[in-house]
């Protein structure tokens, strides 16, 4: 016998064990697409006369984002652009780039490609074969935040999604308090643009409140053709304890994730009073971008890696 | 109730069917976890509280991945 719906009387095609709620395919797209569009409205992520950028990489959650935007800037009237970033890793990213750019043509969003080697200089696979160097993700992480953020003020955008869901805002929090980072915590949310700056576009996250294998799940219905996959560097040996241990205790105490996210989202105006700094970026002395320090991260790596351009 | 293949993360694996059993208690077994995989029954995507038979095709897939 198959499982019903908890809303009608279709077959249930996921269930949601936070709420003990088994839901049919409409049912499902109601509830995640409602979700987001609450979280979008509550934040203030896109108001009139915004140019929004989405951070397309090909995965399940970008392109659900992206599915998501399309809608609401359509019925706002707003002009909608995709980025995406090459970052030269053999074998996979060509795979998700080809989905990213399938999906954009589908929905009519023009989709611009930026890559490692023509913006910094070097691939990641290249990085990789450094010997010494940092973790290959904390290189590419920094270059392509880099990288996102100037080509989307290049562009005149002045919000920029990104995919970021509810896993990976817990996962976050928890290792900024595990870290003893609290002035990291307080800048982190929903919204960018703690600290502002001219040369700064906003980030925004619309799936925040949306578990990972929910937005797998919308990914599969609405047919984007994802490949779940992993990259091929992924080896950021803390964050993934802090994923598995999160996803364990998630499985015996649903809703766990929700409210990592909720107890910091209480107390994140008093972490922005505390740790704001007062902090006004300056213009990286290298590259020109906006930096903490003299020097951007971006421009210092480089230099590490000998590989100024 | 006998032993019975089901496809997981692309490959075959025999698992003991019980009377009963639902596709949560199969992962369980498999030391699966719910919040990284998804499950098809008979092609389609099924909620894990759906119960299984030996004429079942069962197909447990991840869908989380670092990185």
């Amino acid at each position: 016998m198959p499982v019903s719906c908890s809303k009608c009387s279709g077959n249930a095609m996921v269930y949601l064990p936070y709420g003990n709620e088994n839901l049919c395919k409409k049912h499902f797209i109601d509830s995640f697409e409602k979700r987001v569009r609450r979280t979008v409205r509550e934040f203030k992520m896109i108001r009139k006369g915004d140019r929004v950028g989405v951070a397309v990489s090909g995965g399940k959650d970008s392109l659900s984002m992206l599915y998501m935007l399309k809608d609401i800037c359509d019925s706002m009237r707003l002009e909608l652009m995709a980025l995406s970033v090459d970052e030269g890793i053999k074998g996979y990213r060509e795979g998700t780039l080809k989905v990213a750019k399938d999906n954009c043509r589908k929905l009519g969003v023009e989709q611009k490609i930026f890559s490692f080697k023509r913006e910094i200089g070097i691939t990641v696979d290249e990085i990789a074969e450094r010997k010494e160097r940092m973790r290959t993700c904390s290189y590419c992480g920094v270059f392509r935040r880099w990288i996102l953020n100037k080509a989307a003020r290049e562009m005149g955008l002045n919000k920029l999604a990104v995919g970021h869901n509810l896993d990976d805002a817990a996962q976050t929090i928890l290792m900024n308090f595990l870290r003893n980072e609290p002035f990291r915590l307080a800048r982190f949310g929903p919204i960018g643009g703690v600290i502002k700056h001219e040369f700064f576009v906003d980030r925004i996250k619309p799936l925040i409140r949306i578990p990972e294998r929910e937005s797998a799940v919308y990914s599969i219905i609405k047919g984007m053709n994802i490949k779940f996959g992993r990259c091929p560097y992924a080896h950021e040996a803390f964050r993934n304890r802090v994923r598995v241990f999160l996803n364990d205790i998630e499985e015996e105490f649903p809703g766990t994730k929700f409210r990592v996210l909720n107890s910091f989202m209480s107390v994140r105006d008093a972490l922005g009073e505390r740790y704001n700094t007062g902090e006004i970026p300056m213009k990286c002395k290298e590259c020109g971008e906006p930096s903490s320090q003299e020097v951007c991260m971006r421009c210092q790596m480089l230099k590490e890696l000998k590989c100024e351009k | 109730m006998g032993s019975f293949k089901v496809k997981l993360n692309g490959e075959f694996v025999q698992i003991k069917l019980k009377e009963g059993m639902r596709i949560t208690d199969l992962m369980h077994q498999l030391c699966v976890n719910r919040e990284t995989h998804l499950a098809k029954k008979n092609g389609k995507l099924v909620s894990e509280l759906e119960e299984i038979t030996e004429k079942d095709r069962i197909e447990i897939f991840g869908v989380v991945y670092a990185g």
